[in-house]
């Protein structure tokens, strides 16, 4: 029925097996802690091992002015400790001195009341030297009570006594266990284990032990494998940083370098360098973050502008305004940065053909709720080739997702002003059975690949970063990503993320 | 994006064949459009702005009549002369410089017609129109008319009349402050003291664009004949938006008419709806798709997207496209064409051709590392916004104002700016995790910004902060000393009293090559009052690069 006794368990049985009787018996004897012995001999009652007869007690529990009185003295011993000094001044007695200390040692006989030189002085009697030498029994009893020792009956005694003396000690009743009993199941118990350990048992393996080979002579507690343990937190990265990081991995394992750029950029290259209109919706003040400071930023070199604005009042029809090119705001797509790379190229800082990406923040001037945000993370890419072509934009993306873990994917035809053709990409995520768009991609528009340099195609696209990972760690609300909760942090597990 | 709902009764009508649901989404989505929802009677699409002709149920079926191939190639579209002509005069070319017309003869003014119509131009006043403010469109009962019509600018107070759905005349002033219709788009008009109006010959006022037209000319059950005016600001828009309805209308029956423009010097008519013309090398098409499709695949796919197409000479196609696809600018967009009717899925994808290194910048590689150092010292990463809030960035940690980048129309009190240090993101997140279990160590390899004479400078910085009753600002300091170390950064400490976020006497300034980089301490009680965080905490933040 029971195969294996706690250790306390044992050395309770092995107490009692040698007369043990009362708690305080089996304490000696086993040199646990009376807690210990307690919570030991409840277990033993639950298997039937051994019958507790147990009393009604009284116990004292310490109030208020008795922890004071415990830590700073009674105020009539400290009253007595002054006066053993010499005389003390009844005038010079400070309020607790008067109102506690001065009746109740004159109460007890330890000091009297005689004029000198025209004033009440204390002197101490031959009692209080009495008490100063064999100490002061409530206040003994008191500070047992506060180390939690045991208390004897003079003690008990001495607690009662101060019930009367207002917050200084409190009594309650309470079963306590008077004597105990092994039963035939406790012997029984007894005979198949072995009680006492041959060797003494410790939890800590130390320097002392190893050193010293004294190991040899002790055994080392077991542990309970099922108990429950403190539960611990690995520093780690951001689960978006974890996915972020793969995704740039991949990206360099296909051959792409990565872009760098700023995100307060002119609406230059962040729109007009896309040939998006300047009367666009998407440059509406609903959707795009302006600035305030600064007010404006350059655009730095002025053929291109001027290739630029021919693009638009050829294309779109209108007069283009290089002030409004020039309205600083907090980039709404990466694809900004793509622009500055293809112009780049142009100018020949860089060389093609060449493959590019970026992971970077954009800004959308949106209501966030726990499907938006307005700021979040775009994974961006190029291609520039003389060679470029469509299929390789299907191929790339394909390969893209495949490396992601996303191996069923579709392409639906889409529009932006900045790339044709130009389609929208579809991943189907298995364990929901469902689609989700992740991103727009397409082929420069000429509108935008001849003004800033036009010698190869350019293929591009932008896709979204926290909804697959949203998916992939079924978060509802996106929002969780940048709260940076802790508890959140500490409690997602790296294996969701794992792609 | 704009989503239409469209009749799918009629809709059906314009593809001339009884689709089931699952082949007409599948066709809508082939076409580029994602279909929202398909009910008994409705089709729900979200339409690109790019294809506003399929913003109504005659575009729409068309397009999917012919990539069905029930109708393919161009459908031809022409208007008679009406004689009837519209004088611009000069007061208008301030305020709302163009117009264009049309009247559209024996038109069958039943329900669907109705619902189509008023669709159509809701869709085109909020998309190309911009809201009405690039163009706007009028309907009016054409027999009630007194041609010919003159466009002109009035004073707030000239010209009352009885605009739409009221019984007596109002001036435009009242118009705009007091009807709803005025009060909506009335702000289009404003600052040039006058607004524009289209009257009769007999001086009866037709419409006061882009906001009513007048009661007694409005369109009736009993109209056969409708005067379709489009005005605005971009004479571009203007007449693509007019040729939009005129195809619409007569995919419906009517019968087009031209009216004449007057603008002084020049005369244009309106609408124009001769096709465009492009000469389209197969070459062009199969280098960019990447495939080797022949002239009469090229032909019959582009006759499917609705294209008339003729074999020129070997290689090279003449293809005349209908007058509303006002988004054909080029080769390029007919080869879009010619892959949608081909269809996406149906390419077989490719890897690219030619071989390159790839590359981590080496900003990344640097924050990388750092990453890797601060989880080693038992940091965990956060990712904070980095916009934010006046309150946070400066008020809370008590740092007096400095120039940084505010944002001109934050739509919300949170968003005003873009963070200038990264220390209060970190206690807003501290702040968040107070029930968590301590001690809580966070940092961050992000971004801020400055302004610096007045041109914005983003820095890539290292924050940390520890929350812990044990904390202090020895702990930080041998943590920033083991991040120099790690990194062979060779940082002095100078005392800083006069940091306002931090103890004085518990912070320090981080100098590197005799510049400030950055700072660390303890942070002062009040600023984690203002957080309301409730243990002590210590930072640092510096600078990379």
């Amino acid at each position: 029925m029971i195969s294996l006794l706690h250790q306390y368990e044992k050395l309770v049985i092995a107490a009692l097996l040698d007369k043990a009787s009362t708690i305080e018996d089996i304490c000696k004897h086993s040199q646990l802690s009376r807690d210990s012995v307690i919570r030991a001999l409840y277990w033993l009652k639950e298997k039937n091992a051994v019958e507790l007869l147990e009393e009604k007690t009284i116990a004292f529990r310490l109030e208020e002015e008795g922890k004071r009185f415990c830590e700073n003295g009674f105020p009539e011993k400290k009253l007595l400790e002054r006066v053993s000094k010499g005389e003390v001044d009844i005038s010079t007695l400070s309020e607790e001195e008067l109102r506690i200390g001065l009746p109740w040692a004159k109460r007890l006989n330890w000091v009297e009341i005689i004029q000198r030189d025209g004033k009440r002085v204390l002197r101490m009697t031959p009692k209080g030297q009495e008490v100063l030498v064999k100490g002061y029994e409530p206040e003994k009893a008191c500070r047992k009570l506060a180390m939690g020792a045991i208390i004897g009956d003079l003690d008990k005694e001495q607690l009662t006594a101060l019930l009367s003396r207002g917050k200084i000690v409190s009594k309650s009743e309470r079963m306590e266990i008077r004597h105990v009993r092994l039963t035939s199941e406790g012997e029984r118990l007894a005979s198949q284990e072995v009680l006492t350990p041959t060797k003494k048992e410790v939890n800590l393996l130390t320097k002392d032990l190893i050193v010293s080979g004294k190991w040899r002579d002790v055994s080392l507690r077991k542990y309970d494998s099922k108990a429950p343990v403190e539960k611990m937190f690995p520093a780690k990265k951001h689960p978006l940083r974890i996915v972020m990081d793969r995704i740039r991995e991949i990206f360099v394992e296909l051959g792409f370098e990565e872009m760098e750029g700023n995100m307060i950029e002119s609406s230059f290259w962040n729109f007009d360098a896309l040939f998006q209109p300047q009367d666009h919706p998407a440059r509406d003040l609903a959707d795009t973050f302006y600035l305030l400071s600064p007010d404006r930023i350059e655009i730095p070199d002025s053929e291109l502008a001027k290739r630029v604005a021919k693009a638009h009042q050829s294309g779109w029809r209108y007069a283009w305004s290089k002030e409004v090119a020039e309205q600083p705001v907090l980039r709404t797509h990466t694809t900004a940065l793509s622009a500055r790379y293809v112009a780049e190229t142009g100018m020949e800082k860089r060389k093609a053909p060449a493959k590019y990406f970026a992971i970077g923040r954009v800004y959308r001037n949106e209501a966030t709720d726990f499907k938006h945000l307005a700021e979040f993370q775009q994974v961006e890419g190029i291609i520039i080739d003389e060679k470029a072509n469509f299929r390789q934009l299907l191929g790339i993306l394909k390969e893209f997702y495949r490396k992601l873990g996303f191996e069923k994917i579709r392409f639906r035809p889409h529009y932006f002003p900045y790339t044709e053709p130009s389609l929208e990409i579809d991943v189907f995520y298995e364990p929901k059975q469902s689609w989700m768009e992740l991103g727009g991609a397409g082929i420069f528009r000429p509108e935008v690949c001849l003004p800033l340099w036009g010698k190869y195609p350019v293929l591009a696209w932008g896709l979204a970063l926290e909804r697959p990972v949203m998916i992939m760690m079924g978060l509802e609300d996106i929002r969780t990503f940048y709260k940076n909760d802790l508890g959140w942090l500490r409690s997602s597990p790296l294996s969701k993320t794992r792609v | 994006m704009a989503v239409v709902a469209i009749d799918k009764k009629d809709l059906l009508a314009f593809v001339g064949k009884a689709l089931d649901d699952g082949e007409l989404a599948r066709l809508v989505t082939d076409l580029g459009m994602p279909v929202e929802k398909i009910t008994e009677s409705e089709v729900q699409v979200d339409i690109t702005p790019n294809r506003p002709d399929m913003f109504s149920a005659e575009g729409l079926g068309r397009a999917i009549s012919s990539l069905a191939g029930i109708k393919t190639g161009l459908r031809n579209y022409s208007a008679t002369d009406s004689g009837v002509s519209v004088s611009v005069e000069r007061s208008v070319k301030k305020v709302r410089p163009y117009i264009a017309a049309a009247i559209a003869r024996n038109v069958k003014m039943d329900d669907a017609l109705v619902k189509s119509l008023v669709a159509l131009q809701e869709k085109l006043h909020d998309t190309l129109g911009r809201r009405r403010r690039k163009v706007a469109i009028g309907f009016t009962d054409f027999n009630k008319l007194k041609p010919p019509f003159t466009y002109k600018a009035v004073k707030p107070d000239e010209s009352p009349f009885i605009p739409l759905g009221q019984s007596e005349p109002w001036t435009p002033a009242r118009i705009l402050k007091e009807l709803k219709q005025g009060q909506d788009y009335g702000y289009i008009l404003e600052g040039h003291g006058q607004y524009p109006l289209i009257c009769d010959s007999e001086g009866n006022v037709i419409a006061l664009p882009p906001i009513i037209t007048a009661e007694m000319v409005k369109i009736t059950p009993s109209t056969r004949d409708v005067f379709i005016d489009v005005t605005g600001t971009s004479q571009h828009a203007v007449h693509e938006c007019l040729k939009i309805i005129c195809c619409a209308l007569a995919d419906r029956g009517a019968q087009i008419q031209s009216v004449n423009i007057n603008y002084g010097k020049k005369t244009l008519t309106t609408p124009d709806l001769s096709p465009l013309k492009t000469m389209l090398p197969i070459r062009t098409v199969n280098k960019i798709l990447g495939m080797d499709f022949t002239t009469e695949q090229i032909k019959e796919y582009l006759e499917r997207m609705g294209h008339g197409v003729e074999i020129k000479e070997k290689g090279k196609l003449s293809v005349v496209s209908p007058t509303y696809r006002n988004d054909i600018f080029q080769e390029i967009d007919l080869a879009e064409d010619v892959a949608i009717a081909f269809g996406y899925n149906n390419f077989e994808p490719i890897l690219p051709q030619f071989s390159s290194i790839g590359k981590r910048s080496p900003s990344d590689v640097r924050a990388g590392l750092i990453r890797d150092l601060m989880i080693g010292f038992g940091f965990t990463e956060v990712l904070a916004p980095y916009i934010t809030n006046r309150a946070t960035n400066f008020e809370k940690p008590m740092l007096g104002e400095h120039p940084a980048i505010h944002i001109k129309n934050p739509l919300t009190e949170n968003f005003t700016m873009f963070r200038s240090w990264c220390i209060p993101s970190l206690l807003e997140i501290l702040a968040a995790s107070k029930d968590q279990k301590m001690p809580q160590k966070i940092f961050e390899v992000g971004h801020a910004a400055i302004l610096v004479d007045g041109k914005p400078v983003e820095q890539e910085k290292l924050a940390a902060a520890i929350c812990d009753p044990k904390t202090s600002f020895n702990e930080m300091r041998s943590i920033v000393e083991g991040v120099a170390y790690e990194l062979g950064l060779k940082l002095e400490f100078a005392g800083l009293d006069s940091h306002p976020t931090f103890i004085p006497g518990r912070a320090v300034e981080i100098i590197m090559d005799g510049k400030p980089i950055g700072v660390f301490g303890e942070i002062h009680p009040q600023v984690l009052n203002n957080f309301g965080i409730e243990q002590p905490v210590t930072a640092f933040e510096l600078k990379l690069a």
